[in-house]
């Protein structure tokens, strides 16, 4: 008996010994996070693939670098109206974007906010590579395939777009543009690979462009997050336009506006928030469960959130652009030469200066306007845009009848005292210009515009504050700073492939 | 034993002792045939069979007063150990570094092993920005046996790819055969601390200051008079933070909230004895501390128990269990938070009455002179506190399955559970905002180790002997963590998550990690004269990536006990010995090697993941190749006693960041590039001066010496050097100099005739300059100390023994970081905040000769990092005394008891600061800043021992 107890002991014990080597399989070293998903799991079905479509989505007002003034792409339209004249900042306040109005972050390759859209819009596209290069080889039905793709091409084309705006010398219409403008990558590899031409790049974004046209043309969109043929079209406008093909500006622009029609003067004085308004065709809903908090759009662009941001340095509208308008126009009334906005009885904690600008209010998840929450949806694209890409393009085509017809429209929706102008050449495309200057403000255009047509800055005679500035008041057309420095990190990675821009 | 109780409980809570002071008389008689014996985590050895060095401390040594883990107590002892007290906190890690820092980016800890079992060590605190909670600060001092340092190769190859920092193994108590012994054990203490020379203006020097500095900034250009500073400025509509309201009474703040003679007390009770075939040993014990400011405490209930049976001839059966239950009520000193007490001690306005005229705490005509809060306020009413429970099982069995081959199985189960709980008050502080806030966490960890191991050992004729072990381990880790929140209260006393209003949100996550090993061990040893030692481990773990998770490690080692032969005479023992080998640091990130998506985004109500991590599939562990070398010795009928050992550590294929071009959506990919190398000598001496029967002394001293030395760094795409401290304005890395050395502008001193702050152009010497941007930043030394050591020294007469420790640290530099807040000479220091007293020194006129320039509101950059803030950190500290008494056997005996000890003991009562520029602790964390956090404590604690 004794015996037996002994020798059963040592073979239970021997066999534990023999199940642990024998179960020491290699998947008994397998841990994968919880937190996350493997890069290979994750593009192994359709419904990972959806939620990767979804986080481009969401990365479009999520904040970048840990820093409160790089939430996703809002951050970015934010900086495209700081750099020209039209965003007035009338103090530094907490500092947020000063460096930016003072053009120094586009000549400082070390500058975090030079690194930022750079870093943004990379990101955006090896997410969109995923998708592309992966969803042909899922199960699925065929149209929810489609439209991942199609909206995955659609986010290759605006980030490649957005990136060789911003970091590529202007396109000239009709020259090679031979001139460097950003990397193309196709897929999810690392080594670092050179620049290619602005005229590639611009060929890889229609590219893009046609195919998410042709995968998404036909398909519902569950909200105005996502893209649709129409939003696809009013990007194809958008590069048309740059590239000087008015023709193709001017029918793209008009077929995407189709279905969207203008907002009435009381839609557009209740804070530009809410983006089933009939004339949004793109535009992000940041909710109360995902709020960034100081970080959103409405905390820097909104007359009413209570940070110190808004309440030390509220964002002014050029008075120069202000008085070109007349008082029936709408546009107009949302901002207050005497700065007070008594309606919205701001606290005496707010600073109050002319011509702030009230076309942003921040409103609680119940839609009214509140000064506690900085939530409130981002445009991206509205039909008045499209209205403005065609009277432009109809007018430098030489079409100026039916440009007015198009300008008309907008005009008198915006003003209606409106009377056609009757200005003609250069001086009715100013008119239209001045029009889109005020119309599209705040809402990331006016750089790019500035860069698009070849324009110099003038801040002089307004109502910037030189110590603000930092008197940077005029930039010549051709000045260097107008094509940004490639981030010094991504020269420092390149292995000497990346060849920086001049400054 | 009723009644002895009684008798003893008014003494009890008077007076501390330890079994460690009885155990004393009897260390001193040493016996030649006595060897000692080594615990090095998975066998024991003789001391005469080692080949690699450790260090082991026995319960005595480590036995020190105030220390709450027993890492505190390893400061001086052991030689080539660095202790760093992040924080004097009750409960606090310290920052252990063992032979010098190795790892540029993983982590630079020990491997710590309780009874066996490798265990998760480390930081418990919820947040970094609170006060940390240590998980070692569970386990009782009380109840370890011993505490082992291995250090080299041959030590610590057993660990494999995590034994390359070094590793702690504990051992805990077990009963002896015999009659059972109960020991008791009270102190109680009074805490001060050690070392704080900071102290801040009073009120009217402020107000004095202040004047000067905006009479110097304006008063010439507006034509007014110092004392009509103040009305200028209010005239101007300037903030002067309450300048112009004070009443001219001042508030001791520091006074306030300062607590002097901090109470610490202890009980701790156990019983060990054992039949013909078991033992056991069980313990209670009770540690209730408080911190030296107001508001942290730190409480401990401890229990263990260990039962050993011979089951049968062949068959060992051994269990223990270890139960803990800790509360530590932290604090917000992480960083320069408003409600942190050390900054309100240092920063607070002392314009600003802490009370209301009926005597509540003043929070609202606060506001008026600062924007610190009233921490006074704060710590009465919101709720702060970490529940540590910890349970760690240890189960084995022995099974000789022939004459010396014994199977052993064993199973280890460590179980920490935390509970933290944060409410902020909907009035005053971090809560005032969100009209109160309340956040709790629970997090529990699992760790679960098995190891079947078998062992043989033999001699071939008399001389050969030889001892194999060969095992297997596998170890779980995994750690869940539950967390809510929720704002918005309305009322009072409702404190918990369940009564907020708004923004009530939770989260949970989940991690593990798991680690399969198979070691052999080799022990060979000729006659006693010669050993030769080999480990080999295989070690796979689940940080990388398939294909590249196993790894060997390795070591091989070998000694002389030249006493054998040559030097019989002279030493009664002396050896040489050596070890080569190579372990790893797998302390890097969980799931670091793939490339992931993150998903805790929501877009629109909808899952939505994105790019997180780009991973590295080559991704391994960080290895070390450590040569050590050494002799040790005993001589004059083993009456001095040395040892000296040399040891040159290769840490490499450290991980570094490796920036990636940015179009592949990711800036950096962690790679195994750079390397570090640390040598040094450590050298140990003892001498017993006096031996005889009434009269004993002795006196030890060692000295380790660290030599620190980066030799490979990534390179970036256009091979130039990674600089790790890139972006610190305080460090810099690069290739032959320390890791992290200061590298800052060389203050030049303050202009005699102008009182501007000047700093040397060239960062040596020569021209000078008030811009401290054309200043060049220069090699200011390094932060980790060339040497560090200890002396100590016993001695008893009769019944009286007195025993004292002294720990040293030196030739590395300290940055005192919050010098940039109360050293400012404009208004953030002077107006919004509070200065110190050194302000005063400030230069007022030409001639002046100072270090303090001339006061202006205009920003004068002189609290801007540069070496007027760095100093010598060398400093030496009386660790502790201990005077003791043991009550003669004729006096217990009337008592009918076995034993009676009293003592005095002392913590930190003297501490010495080479530089007098240095008045903070000179104890920092290891990345060597001074910071406001709670600084170590002096101590005397009253102690009664008694055994029966």
């Amino acid at each position: 008996m004794k015996f037996i107890n002994k020798k059963t002991l040592f073979l239970a014990a021997a066999s534990v010994v023999l199940s642990m080597v024998s179960s020491c399989e290699r998947d008994y070293l397998e841990t994968d996070p919880t937190d996350a998903v493997s890069e290979q799991l994750a593009s192994g079905s359709i419904e990972n693939i959806n939620t990767i479509v979804n986080g481009m989505h969401r990365n479009m007002y999520y904040r970048q670098n840990g820093s409160q003034g790089q939430n996703g792409a809002t951050g970015i339209m934010i900086y495209m109206d700081v750099l020209g004249e039209d965003l007035v900042f009338p103090a530094t306040g907490p500092n947020w974007y000063v460096s930016t109005i003072r053009w120094l972050d586009n000549a400082n390759a070390s500058s975090g906010n030079l690194f930022y859209p750079y870093d943004f819009y990379y990101e955006q596209i090896r997410m969109a590579n995923i998708v592309i290069n992966n969803t042909p080889n899922v199960t699925g039905s065929q149209a929810e395939k489609d439209r991942l793709m199609g909206e995955a091409y659609a986010f290759r084309a605006q980030s490649y777009f957005m990136l060789v705006q911003i970091y590529g010398k202007r396109y000239v219409a009709g020259g090679n543009n031979a001139q460097d403008g950003v990397p193309l990558r196709f897929d999810n590899s690392f080594d670092p690979i050179p620049r290619s031409s602005v005229e590639e790049v611009y060929k890889t974004i229609n590219q893009d462009l046609t195919q998410g046209l042709t995968l998404l043309t036909g398909k519902a969109r569950s909200n105005k997050s996502h893209f649709n043929a129409n939003v696809i079209k009013g990007l194809m406008a958008r590069v048309a336009l740059v590239q000087g093909n008015y023709a193709q500006a001017a029918t793209y622009a008009n077929e995407a506006r189709q279905g969207f029609t203008l907002m009435t003067n009381t839609a557009y004085k209740a804070g530009f928030n809410n983006y089933t308004n009939s004339e949004w065709m793109w535009g992000y809903k940041p909710l109360d469960t995902t709020s960034d908090y100081f970080g959103n759009f409405m905390a820097y662009m909104s007359r009413n959130y209570n940070s110190s941001q808004i309440r030390q340095a509220p964002k002014v509208v050029n008075n120069l652009l202000f008085n070109k308008f007349a008082s029936t126009d709408v546009r107009t009334q949302v901002i207050d030469p005497t700065g007070k906005h008594t309606e919205l009885n701001l606290p005496s904690t707010y600073l109050k200066v002319p011509y702030t600008s009230q076309k942003f209010l921040s409103v609680n998840s119940g839609g009214t306007v509140d000064n506690s929450v900085s939530l409130g949806d981002v445009p991206f694209m509205r039909a008045a845009e499209m209205y403005l890409i065609e009277a432009e393009a109809l007018a430098r085509i030489g079409k100026e009848a039916e440009s007015k017809v198009v300008f008309t429209l907008l005009e008198k929706n915006r003003n209606p005292a409106y009377v056609t102008t009757t200005a003609t050449g250069a001086a009715y495309i100013t008119e239209i210009l001045t029009s889109r200057r005020l119309e599209l403000w705040g809402e990331g255009f006016r750089f790019l515009d500035l860069k698009r047509l070849n324009m110099a800055l003038d801040r002089t005679g307004a109502n910037h504050n030189a110590v603000v500035t930092n008197n940077v008041l005029q930039i010549p057309a051709n000045d260097p700073r107008w094509t940004w420095l490639i981030p010094q990190s991504e020269i420092d990675a390149s292995q000497g492939l990346i060849k920086q821009n001049e400054l | 034993m009723n009644v002895k109780l009684g008798v003893l409980t008014a003494g009890a809570l008077f007076f501390l002792g330890s079994q460690s002071i009885l155990a004393q008389q009897k260390d001193t008689i040493k016996t030649a045939d006595v060897e000692e014996v080594v615990v090095l985590g998975y066998v024991k050895r003789k001391a005469t069979e080692v080949t690699g060095s450790s260090v082991q401390l026995t319960s005595e040594k480590i036995n020190t007063p105030a220390a709450i883990s027993v890492d505190q107590a390893l400061q001086g002892k052991a030689p080539g150990v660095q202790v760093n007290a992040s924080s004097g906190t009750p409960g606090s890690v310290q920052d252990i570094r063992i032979r010098g820092v190795g790892s540029l980016t993983a982590s630079n800890s020990p491997l710590y092993v309780i009874d066996g079992i490798p265990v998760v060590n480390g930081n418990t605190s919820a947040s970094a920005n609170i006060s940390s909670l240590s998980t070692l600060a569970s386990i009782n001092n009380q109840d370890i046996e011993s505490v082992t340092v291995l250090k080299d190769a041959s030590a610590t190859a057993a660990y494999g790819a995590r034994g390359s920092n070094g590793v702690i193994v504990i051992t805990t108590k077990r009963g002896k055969k015999g009659k059972t012994r109960y020991n008791l054990n009270t102190s109680i203490g009074f805490q001060n601390d050690a070392f704080s020379k900071r102290h801040g203006l009073t009120g009217a020097e402020k107000l004095d200051l202040f004047k000067e500095a905006i009479f110097n900034t304006y008063g010439k250009d507006y034509g007014f008079t110092k004392d009509k500073a103040i009305d200028f400025m209010v005239a101007n509509r300037q903030n002067v933070n309450g300048a112009n309201l004070w009443t001219g009474e001042e508030y001791d703040w520091e006074g306030l909230l300062v607590k002097k003679n901090a109470l610490s007390n202890t009980i701790d009770f156990n019983m060990s004895g054992g039949a013909e075939k078991s033992t056991m040993y069980a313990s209670l014990g009770y540690n209730n501390t408080e911190a030296t400011v107001i508001g942290p405490a730190f409480e401990r209930l401890s229990g263990a128990f260990r039962y050993t049976n011979q089951i049968s001839e062949k068959v060992t059966f051994e269990t223990s269990m270890n139960g803990s239950w800790i509360k530590q009520n932290p604090i917000l000193e992480g960083g320069s938070f408003f409600s942190n007490p050390f900054i309100t001690k240092v920063l607070m306005n002392p314009w600003a009455n802490p009370y209301n005229a009926d005597g509540s705490y003043n929070i609202s005509d606060i506001t008026k002179f600062t924007s610190i809060h009233n921490s006074l306020y704060t710590l009465e009413n919101n709720i702060a506190r970490s529940k540590l429970i910890r349970g760690i099982s240890n189960t084995k069995v022995d099974y000789e399955i022939m004459k010396n081959l014994t199977f052993t199985t064993r199973i280890g189960i460590d179980l920490q559970l935390n509970d933290y709980r944060n409410y902020a008050n909907r009035y005053h502080g971090d809560g005032a905002g969100t009209k109160g806030y309340s956040e709790r966490q629970m997090s529990t960890n699992y760790n679960w180790v098995t190891q079947n191991s078998l062992n043989y050992n033999f001699r071939v004729g008399d001389l050969h002997r030889f001892d194999l072990t060969a095992l297997f381990e596998h170890q779980r880790n995994q750690d869940e963590t539950l967390y809510g929140y929720g704002e918005s209260f309305p009322a009072d006393g409702l404190t918990n998550i369940a009564s907020a209003g708004a923004n009530k949100n939770a989260s949970s996550s989940f991690t593990n990690w798991k680690n399969t090993s198979y070691l052999g061990m080799f022990n060979y040893t000729f006659d006693n004269r010669f050993v030769l030692d080999a480990t080999i481990r295989e070690e796979g773990s689940s940080r990388f990536a398939e294909g590249k998770r196993f790894g060997t490690f390795w070591s091989v080692g070998a000694a002389y006990n030249l006493h054998r032969d040559l030097l019989a005479n002279v030493f009664d023992i002396f050896r040489i010995r050596g070890s080569y080998g190579l372990t790893g640091n797998s302390g890097v990130g969980l799931n670091a090697y793939q490339a992931v998506l993150a998903y805790d985004a929501d877009y629109a109500g909808n899952g939505a993941s994105y790019a997180s991590v780009f991973g590295n599939p080559d991704l391994t562990w960080e290895k070390n190749k450590t040569v050590d070398a050494g002799i040790e010795f005993e001589a004059l009928d083993r009456r001095l006693t040395g040892s000296f050992a040399y040891f040159n550590k290769y840490t490499y294929d450290l991980l570094q960041n490796v920036p990636l071009s940015r179009t592949s959506g990711f800036a950096i990919q962690a790679q195994n590039v750079g390397a570090v190398r640390n040598t040094g000598f450590e050298a140990m001496l003892g001498y017993d001066i006096i031996k005889m029967e009434d009269f004993t002394w002795n006196i030890s001293a060692n000295i380790a010496t660290l030599d620190n030395k980066v030799e490979t760094l990534a390179l970036d795409g256009n091979g130039n050097p990674i600089n790790p401290s890139s972006g610190s304005s305080y460090k810099n890395t690069e290739v032959g100099k320390p890791i992290g050395y200061w590298f800052m502008p060389t203050w030049a001193g303050v202009n005699v005739d102008t009182g501007a702050p000047e700093w040397f152009i060239n960062g040596v010497d020569g021209d000078r300059t008030s811009n401290l941007n054309l200043a060049q930043r220069y090699d200011q030394g390094t932060s980790i100390p060339k040497y560090t050591g200890g002396v100590s020294t016993g001695i008893t007469v009769k019944n009286v023994f007195l025993n004292a420790n002294l720990y040293f640290a030196g030739g590395h530099k300290v940055y005192e970081q919050y010098a940039q807040f109360y050293m400012r000479t404009n208004s953030f220091t002077l107006g919004s905040y509070n200065g110190v007293q050194e302000l005063l020194e400030r230069w007022q006129k030409p001639g002046d000769v100072t270090d303090v320039p001339k006061l202006s509101l205009v920003n004068d950059n002189f609290h801007a990092t540069s070496s007027r803030h760095l100093y010598d950190g060398t400093f030496a500290r009386l660790k502790d005394v201990t005077l003791g008494y043991n009550v003669p056997n004729s006096a217990i005996r009337v008592l009918g008891i076995d034993g009676l000890a009293l003592s005095v003991r002392g913590s930190n009562l003297w501490t010495w600061v080479k530089d007098k520029n240095l008045l903070l602790d000179p104890e920092t964390s290891a990345a060597g800043y001074t910071t406001l956090t709670t600084p170590p404590v002096k101590a005397v604690i009253f102690g009664v021992n008694v055994k029966f």
